[in-house]
């Protein structure tokens, strides 16, 4: 009995270290990316154009 | 169908995404795929994701058709059947819900809200009697009870007709139904919902613990009878005094 | 003498296509309902046979009464909106919404007074939870997001719809399936799974909906003149794609036969527990946030007429919102029999999920910044800051329900149907009422008949939420306490229907709480049918400044 809750335990411990270290790092990149992508002050221009979308079809009509 | 002339080329991969409504749908099915393959996978997978333990059995066809009834006028709204392992939980319904004792029921019945106590171990607790009374008239038997009443049960015949279909499917997803049990659905039907009835015996051989109801209904089984069936088998299958919680820890 | 006409007019390949499927649809629904195992199944298989049959004549009907040439995509240089659907599913949302409220409201007081279940089998509160909740979610929220993205996608691609009957089919093939659930429910159809009751063959027909409707989003995307796809319809597709894919994954399930409503699901016990958390979780998570979310985006910025505060935050918030929302299933099956690696799991997104909500909620309350005397001076503007208000709230609820050490507490209480409420009521309802003020004017070109009505739906409808909500915490967090409550003895003080006993008065401020909410949408409706019944206007600005008209 004691073999099997080693075991259990053992493999949740394994996937929990996994996760809680490469895991997180390989995120915590990817939000890296993400926030440096969007917020590169070069993208400003582009982003502020893609927010007047709505605002700019009131030339259309109604 | 996801470009158009518009498009200035390049520009990296959000920009592309916020251009191409065929990446964007693909990169989002990527991503809302992760959490849910992680989480839902393993449970199939994970030997120890339901306990090893005796005494479970299928539903016999009448406690099935009570399990459809239960279905069929939403009880899990108001009753849950997943006992969690706190102290006052322990104490007020029994032993800690065990996965196994769900894994025949297909859909699973644990439930989200208790507007009446948890059903997990409701089995045995009352007589027969005391369950019909009360699903007549709630208010009789709890004078400050809230729960609707079901009189319609008792006057409606038990429409059994096609148990044995849906036991057959239930087998296809797997369910251990027996080629027995699948070919004397209907006589076990009859069996358990009679104290004198001849195939009792085969039913009890087929179905251990099978509670066989002490009211034989005038006119035949009634919904009644099924629920009735179904409420005194929930929570009963496993011996605790036998059960070692340590060997399926998880 | 009449002009001949320029272009032979002829049935197209999809009216004549879609005559065809419906006809052979009519005639094996004809002849299942002939051989159901079932009455309710036969009721269910004639209503699919007569909306079958309806259909066809409706498509010769429409042909017969339109012009040969197809909708011109332009009108003088203007893209030519098909608003038809806009405005059926607008009027749709609004009967379903006060039917869904009235069933609430109903709920609420046989929990008071059990006597109100009438002991019959239709009303009983079993069948009746299952309508109220598909009412409000799936038939009004449902509604509202067909018709605020079938406006969206248009104005924001600056494009005609694409399809000439798909968007038709997808908006009343909708509310048929939303017919055949919720007549379902009452006569006792339903898969026992929450918020995804409806039985196979009902799901099997909303999957060719949704299946449509994927593809006229995505066509009308192709169509736009404008390169970018604006964030909102981004929300909509993650809403779509997901929602698919949830529907999908829980509804795994053989019928017992084709004569019969009833399948068996292939999962079972824990496993279907799993699957159905995972799935009803992002139904929150997706149909009522993301979705919504798609409509704060374009209202919130129309409606103050200035852009979303930070475009840039919107990525963000798009792309963690819809990675991490996945993964908070199991937050509703905490100290239950599945295992403590998916409960943990559960926990930790949950948590998470925190940041990118309120990244939303701050996007959507921030794109007033400067212009903030509007709250003061435009009640629906007011409405859908609000909404976005109670989004922030529920979503830091939610976290904090989540941690298990909170739930184990708040589980199984009406903590639950509280917090739910503050979201549904406060967020999606807000939400959705300040979308329809702005859009049933827009749509049919006529100012607002009164702000002084919205004002008061508003007020009476933030009272109401307010008493439901504060009602549930206390009855939840007060049942939650007394059931885990010891004497001195050591023995448990109160018996379950002590506990029950003790919430009556809880139920009974819900109920009032219920029944303003109700009261306010009434109002609207009023509010609209005025609108509708006024004479259209013609130029631009006048419904554009109609906030400052009627004040």
């Amino acid at each position: 009995m004691n073999d099997k809750i080693a075991e259990a335990a053992s493999t949740y411990e394994a996937w929990r270290a996994f996760a809680a270290s490469w895991g997180l790092i390989f995120f915590g990149l990817i939000f890296l990316c993400v926030i440096a992508y969007v917020f590169w002050p070069s993208r400003r221009q582009e982003f502020e154009a893609d927010a007047q979308i709505p605002l700019r079809e009131d030339d259309d009509d109604v | 169908m996801s470009q158009t002339t518009h498009h200035a080329p390049g520009g990296g991969l959000q920009k592309r995404i916020e251009t191409n409504s065929i990446l964007l749908v693909v990169a989002i099915l990527i991503l809302v795929s992760i959490g849910g393959i992680v989480e839902i996978v393993p449970l199939f997978y994970i030997k120890n994701t339901i306990e090893k333990v005796d005494g479970i059995r299928p539903y016999s066809p009448l406690e099935l058709a009570g399990y459809n009834i239960y279905v069929r006028e939403g009880c899990y709204t108001c009753h849950s059947q997943m006992i969690r392992p706190l102290r006052d939980e322990v104490e007020r319904y029994g032993h800690y819900s065990l996965a196994a004792e769900s894994m025949y029921d297909h859909p699973f019945q644990w439930g989200s809200k208790r507007n009446g106590p948890d059903l997990a171990r409701v089995g045995g607790k009352y007589s027969n009697d005391w369950q019909r009374d009360h699903l007549r008239s709630p208010r009789s038997m709890v004078p400050t009870s809230i729960m609707p009443g079901y009189p319609f049960l008792a006057e409606t015949p038990l429409n059994g007709a096609h148990l044995a279909e849906q036991m057959r499917m239930l087998r296809v997803v797997g369910v251990p139904y027996t080629d027995a049990q699948l070919e004397n659905a209907a006589a076990d039907l009859t069996a358990q919902s009679a104290p004198d009835d001849p195939g009792a015996a085969a039913l009890r051989q087929r179905y251990p613990n099978v509670v066989i109801n002490d009211i034989a209904s005038k006119g035949g089984v009634t919904e009644e009878d099924a629920l009735v069936a179904y409420l005194q088998h929930l929570g009963v299958s496993v011996d605790f005094k036998l059960y070692d919680d340590k060997a399926n820890i998880r | 003498m009449e002009r001949p006409p320029l272009i032979t007019k002829r049935m197209t390949f999809g009216e004549t296509s879609l005559s065809v499927i419906f006809a052979a649809l009519a005639a094996a629904s004809f002849w299942i309902a002939l051989h159901a195992y079932t009455a309710v199944y036969a009721f269910h298989a004639v209503l699919f046979a007569l909306g079958s049959a309806g259909a066809v004549v409706a498509i010769r009907k429409r042909y017969q009464a339109r012009p040969a040439a197809p909708a011109p995509l332009m009108i003088d240089g203007r893209p030519n909106y098909n608003l038809g659907p806009v405005k059926f599913t607008a009027i749709a949302a609004l009967f379903w919404g006060v039917a869904g409220f009235l069933v609430g409201l109903y709920l609420a007081l046989e929990l008071a007074y059990p006597q109100f279940n009438l002991d019959l089998p239709w009303i009983n509160f079993g069948r009746l939870r299952p309508l109220h909740t598909s009412a409000v979610i799936f038939a009004f929220g449902g509604n509202v997001l067909l018709a605020s993205s079938f406006y969206i996608m248009q104005r924001t691609s600056r494009a005609r719809i694409a399809g000439d009957l798909a968007p038709w089919f997808v908006v009343l093939g909708y509310n048929f399936f939303i017919l055949i659930a919720g007549t379902g429910y009452l006569l006792g159809v339903t898969r026992g799974h929450e918020y995804a009751e409806p039985e196979w063959y009902a799901i099997l027909w909303l999957v060719v909906v949704w299946v449509v409707y994927l593809l006229v989003y995505l066509f009308t995307l192709a169509r736009r003149t404008e390169p970018h796809i604006y964030v909102a319809n981004w929300f909509f597709l993650a809403f779509i794609v997901t929602v698919a894919v949830l529907v999908l994954g829980n509804n795994v399930e053989i019928p017992v036969s084709i004569y019969s409503a009833q399948s068996v699901i292939v999962w079972a016990g824990v496993q279907d527990a799993m699957i159905q958390w995972w799935y009803a979780h992002n139904a929150v998570g997706f149909f009522l946030t993301a979705g919504f979310l798609g409509i704060m985006y374009y209202f919130i910025p129309k409606r103050a007429n200035r852009p979303i505060y930070s475009y840039r935050l919107s990525i963000v918030h798009f792309w963690s919102l819809i990675f991490l929302y996945i993964w908070a299933g199991p937050h509703h099956l905490h100290y239950t029999a599945l295992p403590d690696w998916a409960q943990t799991l559960g926990m930790v997104f949950s948590v998470v999920l925190w940041m990118p909500s309120w990244g939303g909620m701050i996007n959507g309350i921030m794109s007033l910044s400067g212009a903030w005397d509007k709250l003061r001076t435009d009640p629906v503007l007011r409405m859908l800051v609000v909404s976005v208000a109670f989004y922030g709230m529920s979503t830091f609820e939610g976290p904090l329900m989540s941690v298990k050490a909170v739930n184990a507490l708040s589980h199984y209480t009406d903590w639950g149907i509280g917090h739910v409420h503050s979201g549904s009521l406060g967020w999606v309802g807000f939400v959705s009422f300040g979308a329809l003020y702005c859009l049933i004017p827009w749509v049919w070109r006529r100012p607002l008949y009164s702000l002084k009505l919205v004002n008061w739906h508003f007020w009476i409808a933030t009272i109401g939420i307010v008493f439901y909500i504060s009602a549930m915490w206390v009855a939840g967090i007060m049942q939650g306490l007394m059931w885990r409550a010891y004497t001195p003895q050591g023995f448990l003080e109160y018996s379950f229907i002590e506990t029950t006993e003790a919430l009556h008065p809880e139920y009974l401020i819900r109920a009032a709480g219920g029944g303003l909410f109700l009261i306010g949408a009434l109002i609207m409706v009023y509010n609209i049918y005025r609108t509708i019944a006024s004479p259209e206007i013609d130029t631009a600005e006048d419904i554009a400044a109609s906030p400052q008209l009627a004040e």
